[in-house]
C-alpha cells in the first residue's frame, strides 16, 4: 500500500518535471515567434488554440464520453482553471506592456506561494498542504528569482 | 493578475478534476483559456492578426503542441497525482530549464545568480519530494 503510494507520488513529480521542461521548451519556442513574427499576446492566443485543437483531436474518444456525464460543478471549476491561466498569460503581457520584466517576473514568480494559500483555504478536504512543502515552495521561488536575475 | 491567474488555475483544477480524466479537463481547460485570449488578443492587436505571416502558424502549431498537448497535460496530472500545491512547487522550476536550455543551445553563461538559484531550487524540490 504504501508503495503504491510512493510509486504515485514519484509519476507525479516526474511529470512535475516534465511539465517544466516542457514549458522552457516551449519559452524558446515563444521567444523565436515574439522575435520574428508576432506579439506576445497573439502568439499565445493562437498557440493555446492549436493547443486546444491538437488535444481536442488526440483526446476526441475519452473527451465526448466523459463530458455528458461531468457535473455542472466540475464544468464550472475546470472553466475557471482554464481562465485563471488565459488571465495569467494576459496579466503577464498587460504588465510587460507598462512595466519592466525585472517589476514583472518577480512578482508572477511568487504564484506556487498563492497555489499553497488557495490549497489550504479550499482544498481542505482534497489536500493536505504541509510545513515542509511550504519551506519547499519558498526556496523554490528565491531560487527562481535568483535564477530570473541571473539570466 | 498574472501571479492570481497562475496560482488559482491549479487549485481549480484540482478541485474540478475529482469525477474526470486529466484528459477530458485539459480539453475543457483550453476551451475557456482560448475563449479569453483571443478575446484580448483581438481586442488589442486586431489589426495584427489579419497581418500574419503563414510561418508564423507553423510556430503556433509548435508551441501549441510543446506548451498544451505536451506541458498543459503533464501539469495536470501531476496535479491529480500529487496535489496542486506540490505540483506547482515543482513547476515553479521552469526558469531553471530554460536557463540550462538557453546555455545548452544559446551558449549563455553559467553565472553566480543562476549557479546559487539552481541550488536553491533543487534544494526546494528535495524538501517537497522527501517528505512522507
Amino acid at each position: 500500500m504504501r508503495d503504491t503510494a510512493k510509486t504515485i507520488t514519484y509519476y507525479g513529480l516526474f511529470f512535475a518535471v516534465c511539465a517544466a521542461f516542457l514549458y522552457a521548451l516551449s519559452a524558446l519556442v515563444g521567444k523565436k515567434i515574439t522575435d520574428d513574427f508576432s506579439s506576445p499576446m497573439v502568439a499565445s492566443a493562437f498557440s493555446i488554440l492549436f493547443g486546444l485543437v491538437a488535444t481536442g483531436s488526440v483526446f476526441f474518444g475519452t473527451v465526448s464520453k466523459e463530458a455528458r456525464y461531468l457535473s455542472g460543478r466540475s464544468w464550472v471549476l475546470i472553466g475557471l482553471s482554464g481562465c485563471a491561466s488565459a488571465l495569467g498569460v494576459s496579466g503577464w503581457y498587460l504588465a510587460l506592456n507598462v512595466t519592466q520584466v525585472v517589476v514583472v517576473a518577480p512578482i508572477v514568480a511568487v504564484y506556487p506561494l498563492i497555489t499553497i494559500l488557495a490549497a489550504s483555504l479550499f482544498l481542505r478536504g482534497i489536500e493536505k498542504v504541509t510545513k515542509q512543502t511550504v519551506a519547499g515552495a519558498i526556496i523554490v521561488v528565491i531560487g527562481v528569482l535568483f535564477v530570473g536575475f541571473g539570466t | 493578475m498574472a501571479a492570481l491567474g497562475f496560482g488559482l488555475s491549479a487549485v481549480f483544477i484540482k478541485a474540478g478534476m475529482s469525477s474526470v480524466s486529466v484528459k477530458t479537463a485539459t480539453v475543457i481547460s483550453l476551451i475557456s483559456s482560448t475563449a479569453v485570449t483571443m478575446a484580448v488578443a483581438f481586442l488589442l492587436h486586431y489589426e495584427e492578426i489579419f497581418s500574419l505571416s503563414p510561418m508564423a502558424f507553423v510556430w503556433f502549431i509548435l508551441a501549441g503542441l510543446i506548451t498544451f498537448l505536451g506541458g498543459r497535460f503533464l501539469n495536470f496530472h501531476a496535479i491529480s497525482l500529487i496535489g496542486a500545491s506540490k505540483a506547482s512547487a515543482v513547476v515553479s522550476s521552469t526558469p531553471l530549464f530554460a536557463a540550462i536550455l538557453a546555455v545548452l543551445f544559446l551558449e549563455e553563461n553559467i553565472g553566480f545568480m543562476l549557479g546559487v538559484g539552481t541550488l536553491m531550487i533543487v534544494a526546494g524540490i528535495t524538501l517537497v519530494v522527501i517528505q512522507k
